[in-house]
């Protein structure tokens, strides 16, 4: 029996005006899965991170989760269907307390998280060393720290595919590989991971497959040695394409 | 025993002063503090409270009643109002302010057309005492008493409560709140709704206290917008506790040697220069003061 992908697109497009931001993207991430999304700026890895998320509305095609149609869906409805996200910015509440920050999903969602998930939030909060830090203020805490703590607000929801947008950027190389070994032990506990990121180091450490989306479309999809050898995907980058 | 009633007046003059303050306030304290709404139409929903108390106190209820019925009743108007028309101005301060200064219009002149000019106002329940040559209202002290626990309760919910926390992570960064798995619409909707119900209550526990006609809203709305306004943004429920008493503590002594409308004159004056001084309010320093302490 085929398994039902973790998350996927059908035919997705999205127009601002008279550009196609989003173009016809099938994108298929199957459950388990580490996939990079990667492209040259304006490929339109921004736009369809908003369209997966609920922040736009698609003008054609489908989301589906887990098999579950989501397109019309807003952004909690799919978080309480197991969809986690984190945005470029930080966006952890600074006035409040880590433990009050990691409060919030967990109180939200406290329904549907399994013992799973649970495992992976509890696991996550150790490797990122927030546990000893409940009653601090987030502002306290250093970037790379904060960069953390909303992953691991996201997974106090119980996520079973979180989309990350840029989850390192601002770290250090050191920050970085970090962050990349805590997601690939929480891949290994079962978390599907989509990640949309240029930081080629990264996607690198970290994915199983990558998806390259050039002027809106899926330009070339493989594993990270086909994706890097690819010719054509090195003459997008440098501008020859 | 004049010095004990002296000093007794001036601490009664001093809690009636902050708690009026304190409850034309807290409805706005939760919309213009929370949800960074400038609500033009907080003194209408004062008076929809203090209408309806009025009129279901006349009828034989209980007036604790009344005033939780002003409360239920103004809340589920809010909601109606955020779902239908306040919602569409999030983010755009100027429009809201526009769009609830039309509604606190319609409000006034639609009392005005409904119920006429004026309304008899119930009594003050409770009687008076005297302590010496001083005479003192037991209802004024028992609304020292309401605003207290009234602020406290806002306090409670909004530190203790699932909702409470819910409501913050929205009003600071819906998206995040959103992503986070929280219906940000209906926390809107709930906050909109909880800030007018206690608009609408707190225009009750004041109903019996002023007269009741159709534009009695706008005695409130001024110390509503000045209390809020004084206390700042840094911590809302802490500013408006801090601001009632700081501008209850230039006013009653004011007022106390040259008359109430000078009183009133200083108060205004006190608050001009704290907004001058401290742009931030009250709160950014007291949460300052307080970090400071624990820090040390």
């Amino acid at each position: 029996m085929k398994m039902q992908p973790a998350i996927s697109t059908v035919n997705l497009t999205k127009r601002f005006g008279g550009v196609i931001a989003t173009d016809g993207v099938d994108l298929s991430v199957s459950s388990g899965e580490i996939r990079c999304i990667i492209g040259p700026n304006g490929a339109g890895k921004s736009t369809l991170f908003a369209l997966l998320c609920g922040i736009h509305a698609p003008d054609g095609g489908e989301i589906l989760l887990g098999g579950r149609d989501v397109t019309r869906l807003p952004a909690f409805r799919r978080v309480r269907l197991g969809l986690g996200l984190t945005f470029q910015t930080n966006r952890a509440y600074h006035n409040l307390t880590i433990a009050q920050n990691l409060e919030i999903a967990r109180r939200r969602n406290s329904a549907r998280v399994d013992s799973d998930a649970l495992r992976r939030y509890q696991h996550a909060i150790g490797l990122f060393e927030l546990d000893q830090l409940t009653d601090l203020p987030a502002r306290a805490l250093p970037h790379h720290q904060l960069q953390w703590l909303e992953i691991a607000m996201v997974l106090a929801g119980g996520p079973d595919v979180i989309l990350l947008d840029e989850p390192t950027a601002g770290m250090s190389p050191e920050e970085t590989m970090q962050t990349a070994s805590v997601l690939r032990t929480l891949n290994g506990m079962g978390l599907t991971i989509v990640v949309v990121e240029h930081d080629i180091a990264f996607v690198r450490e970290i994915a199983h497959r990558v998806t390259v989306l050039h002027e809106g479309r899926i330009f070339a999809e493989g594993s990270v040695a086909e994706i890097t050898a690819h010719e054509d995907v090195r003459n997008i980058y440098l501008g020859r394409a | 025993m004049d010095t004990l009633g002296l000093l007794a007046s001036i601490l009664y003059q001093f809690g009636t002063n902050a708690a009026f303050l304190l409850l034309a306030a807290i409805g706005l304290v939760v919309i213009l503090g929370m949800m960074n709404i400038i609500n033009l139409a907080h003194g209408e929903l004062m008076m929809m409270g203090a209408y309806i108390a009025t009129i279901v106190t006349h009828r034989g209820i209980p007036f604790p009643l009344a005033v939780l019925l002003a409360f239920l009743l103004v809340a589920m108007f809010g909601a109606a109002l955020e779902r239908v028309i306040i919602r569409r101005f999030y983010g755009h301060e100027l429009g809201a302010l526009v769009v609830t200064w039309g509604i606190s219009l319609i409000m006034g002149q639609g009392t005005l057309l409904f119920f006429g000019p004026f309304m008899p106002s119930i009594g003050i329940p409770g009687g008076s005492f005297s302590l010496g040559a001083y005479s003192f209202a037991t209802y004024w002290i028992v609304l020292i008493g309401v605003s207290a626990i009234l602020i406290a309760a806002l306090w409670w919910i909004y530190q203790n409560t699932r909702f409470g926390l819910m409501a913050r992570a929205t009003m600071q960064k819906a998206a995040m709140a959103e992503a986070l798995g929280v219906n940000t619409d209906r926390v809107y909707m709930l906050t909109f709704a909880l800030g007018s119900g206690l608009a609408g209550a707190c225009g009750a526990l004041l109903a019996p206290t002023v007269s009741i006609s159709p534009l009695m809203g706008q005695q409130f709305v001024a110390p509503a917008f000045i209390t809020v306004v004084v206390g700042g943004a840094a911590n809302v429920l802490l500013g408006a506790i801090g601001s009632s008493l700081l501008l209850s503590a230039v006013k009653t002594p004011v007022g106390l040697l040259f008359g109430a409308f000078i009183g009133t004159v200083a108060l205004l004056l006190t608050a001009l220069i704290i907004i001058r001084l401290m742009p931030n309010g009250v709160s950014f320093y007291l949460q300052r003061f307080t970090e400071r302490r624990v820090g040390a």
